[in-house]
Parts: structure tokens; sequence; C-alpha cells
């Protein structure tokens, strides 16, 4: 198997997050402001906010604050998991409510 | 680490950072703890309304005030908040909620807020995405929305540009006082002494009062939302609920209530952010530090959001989040000095308002500190109203 190379060496133009639309400089950016979490990120970049949820990125943003604040992927807060687990329509939530 | 400032402000949601943005600018040394990140609180978990329709005096000047300061706040902080001056429309689909606008639109012109009520035609004209089943509403165009996490990231980041230091991930552990003066504030990570201690904490402020002995009559609540996937922007980006007035300000008549949408304190609250996705709030129950969502309250938002802009129920929700909204007995934050506590200054209890009252809280607080006096009175907001209930 090919080894990965670490992210941090490659290009700052490579998109983390495909939904939002954010680049490995802007994930940069944000952690030398002093953010350390995956939420953190989230909040400032806007990266994981998009209709996946992070499911494509959460990794990639994972791997870059560890790699940039030398720290263990386990030592990080895992990032707060919210329901649903997929996108639903808002009409299918509120045909729930009893008439 | 030891070290010494002026002022530590305690909690980094969007009032503790415009506390330490506007003595910063004063030329006062300033220091913010933040036990997590910025805005990984209340703030990061609000709708971001900027609007004057739902309050009453005596919160009426400042909300007036804040609004000001908010149309210059991107100029001001060199920082995009996301300011969009779109409007509120606070509507009612029942006549009962109509004769309430009609009341509160005679009593907002006599309060000095410029709004007016409009009938179910010019609803349609304004948006067609409105639903026909609005008998009326109330427009202010004067109102606003912008995203509470930039706001809060602006002000840090301009108060660090005047020279705050902002120290995150620094819980505080314990307060010291000298006789009858604050003397220093003891984090995690470091020391730092002070002439001032000021008290941002939201619903985590009668913790930090407790340092001090003092009892901070604050208690969480909870609010949920709903994401939805981004869509199109429309012409009407914030519509509220008649609904809202109630469920928000009149926690008796909740109480009464045998409705049980009204009894999960659920009125539309509706906001289309700049990225296009929707914010479908609001609720209101206490259950104390729990962030969780709750399917039923979901359920009755969603419902109640479909029912002021049908075309919601054919967007996806990709997601759903609650903050803890600081509330007090009377229902007014708390602004004030500590009496017997030298250098201790309260800021808390904002409830739903903390973003909206952000500006006007940080400007004077720091006019509290340095002039000894505000440029609006505070004494609505003291605390001496609770002193009497003090820890020994």
């Amino acid at each position: 198997m090919r080894k990965s190379r670490k992210l941090k060496d490659r290009s700052n133009d490579v998109l983390v997050c495909r939904c939002e639309d954010v680049n490995v400089r802007e994930i940069k950016d944000a952690i030398r402001l002093g953010i350390q979490t995956i939420d953190g990120v989230k909040r400032l970049t806007r990266a994981g906010m998009g209709m996946c949820q992070g499911r494509t990125c959460r990794r990639l943003v994972e791997q870059l604050i560890a790699e940039e604040t030398k720290r263990k992927i386990e030592k990080m807060p895992p990032p707060t998991k919210r329901p649903p687990v997929r996108p639903v329509e808002i009409g299918v939530i509120a045909k729930r409510v009893a008439k | 680490m030891n070290e010494s400032t002026e002022v530590v402000v305690i909690g980094g949601g969007a009032v503790g950072c415009s506390v330490a943005y506007n003595l910063a600018k004063e030329g006062v040394d300033v220091a913010l703890v933040e036990r997590g990140e910025i805005a990984s609180g209340t703030s990061g978990a609000c709708q971001g309304g900027i609007q004057a329709l739902t309050y009453e005096p005596p919160l009426t000047d400042l909300v007036l005030e804040s609004q000001k300061i908010y149309r210059g706040l991107e100029e001001e902080l060199q920082y995009d908040i996301e300011y969009d001056n779109c409007g509120l429309l606070v509507c009612a689909d029942r006549e009962d909620q109509l004769q309430t606008l009609e009341e509160r639109v005679k009593n907002l012109q006599k309060w000095g807020v410029a709004a007016r009520l409009i009938d179910k035609d010019e609803v349609r004209k304004i948006d067609p995405i409105l639903s026909k089943d609005i008998l009326g509403a109330l427009i202010r165009t004067e109102d606003a929305v912008a995203n509470p996490i930039r706001i809060a990231f602006g002000y840090a980041s301009a108060a660090k540009k005047a020279g705050a230091k902002i120290y995150t991930f620094n819980e505080v552990e314990n307060i010291t006082t000298k006789g009858n003066e604050v003397e220093s504030v003891i984090t995690d990570k470091r020391k730092i002494k002070a002439n001032f201690i000021v008290n941002t904490a939201g619903v985590w402020s009668p913790f930090i009062g407790e340092m001090v002995g003092l009892k901070i009559p604050v208690t969480p609540q909870r609010g949920q939302i709903i994401v939805s996937e981004p869509s199109p922007r429309s012409q009407v980006r914030y519509v509220l609920d008649a609904d809202y007035l109630t469920t928000a300000f009149n926690p008796d008549a909740v109480k009464r209530s045998k409705n049980q949408r009204i009894k999960l304190g659920v009125a539309a609250s509706i906001i289309q952010t700049e990225s296009g996705n929707w914010l479908l709030g609001s609720s209101r129950d206490l259950v104390g530090f729990n962030r969780k969502t709750s399917l039923k309250t979901l359920e009755f938002i969603a419902k109640r959001c479909i029912k002021f802009i049908p075309q919601l129920k054919h967007i996806n929700c990709i997601r759903t989040y609650a903050g803890l909204r600081p509330i007090t007995p009377n229902g007014l934050p708390i602004l004030a000095k500590v009496k017997d506590l030298d250098g201790f200054v309260i800021s808390t209890g904002h409830h739903g308002e903390g973003l909206m009252l952000s500006p006007i809280t940080g400007k004077l607080i720091s006019e509290l500190i340095t002039k000894g006096r505000t440029s609006i009175s505070i004494e609505k907001f003291g605390y001496s109203r609770f002193e009497q209930h003090n820890v020994s």
C-alpha cells in the first residue's frame, strides 16, 4: 500500500471540506489562531457544516489539527454528534406531531 | 505562570469578547479567560436575530443602542460578521395574535421603536413564500440577522489587535480576594492579578460567583434549533411567530396554557443565514445543563415553522442543536458592580438576548469600569435586589 504523505506537506489549496469548500490553508489559519478542536475548526471555517456533516472531512480535519498542534488524535475531544443521522425532510419531522 | 493586568474578563462568548474589546479600545490592560474556545457555549448555539420588536422597557433603550452599534460593527471590528439588514416580520396566524400585535405596535411607537402593521395582502406581496394563513404582521426594516459565532470571533480578534490577551482553554479554578477587594483569577494554566474581574460566564456565571461567596440567580434554559440544507436566498429571511411574545416573555401564560406546543415553549423563529441554511427555532425548557435535542420539541418546531413558510417542508434538515440561555427570576440581565466586593463586576443573565445586547453590554461595562458611570442607566439591572440571598 502506498504510504500517504502528511497532510501539511500537501498544497494549501487542497480541498478538505467539499460541502463547504474549505481548503487546507483555511484550516491551518484557524489552528494558528488558537483553535484546537474539530468543533472549533467547524465554527470558524464551516468545515463539517455542510450536507454530509463532516462525514467526508472529519478525519482530515482531525489529522491536520494533530499535525499542527503536535498532539495525538486519541487525545483530542471528539466533535459533538447531533441528530439526524441522515438528512431528513423538515416536513417528515413535522408530520410526527399527533393531531 | 504569574502575571498581572487591570481587568480579567471571565467567559469567551459574545458578551465577554465585547467587554474585552471595549476595554482594550479604551487602552485598558485586559485579559479574557475562557475554559473552552471562543463561542463554544451559548454564543455558538443560538440563531443570530438582531431585533427590537419583542422587547419592552427598560431593555428597549439598550436594544436600540445595540442596533446602532451593529450597523457599523463590521467596519469597526474589520471583521465580516455576516450582518444582513433583512428586516423582521412578526407574523400572526390567529385573530387573538393580531390583537396582540395591534397593541404592541402602539406601545412600540411610545417606546421609540419604528414599526408598522401590515395586512394579509401586503405580507404576500413582500414574499410569496409566506403562508396564505398569515393574517397580518408587524414589520421593522431596521432589524437584522448576523452570524453569532463570527460576532464573538470578531470581537475577540479586534480585542487582541487592541492589546487584549485572549486565553482559551483556561478554566477558572479559583478567585482570590484581599479584604473586600478582588485580587486574582486562578485558572488551570495561570494566575492573573487584577483590579477588576468581570463575570461574563453566562449560564456558568453562578459557579464563578460561588468562588467569591456570591449567589448569582441565573438558571440555564434550553433552546433547540433545526438546521436545514442551504437553499436559494429568499426575500424574507427573518420571521417570528406572534406566539414568541408569549413563550419568550410571559412564563406565567406558558405555565397556564393547555396547549402542548406552548407548554414546550415552542414558537416559530425562522432565520435564513448568509450561507442559505435555514435555522428554525424556538423552544424553551428547564432541563439543567442538558444540551441534547428532543424529538418531541423538534417536531413542534418543524410543524410551527412550516405553518408560516410552507415550502420549508421539502427542505432537508441536516442537523439539530440546543443551547443554554442564562435566565434570571425577573427576566432582566444583571449588569452591576457588587457593593461588598470592590472590583467584582457582573454581566450575565442575558436570556436569549446575549447576542443582541453584546455590543451595548461591552460598552456599558467598559464605562462602568473606566468612568464609574454609564451613558445609559443600568439601575434596573442592579445586583442588590439579589444580595439578601448571598451564600455565607
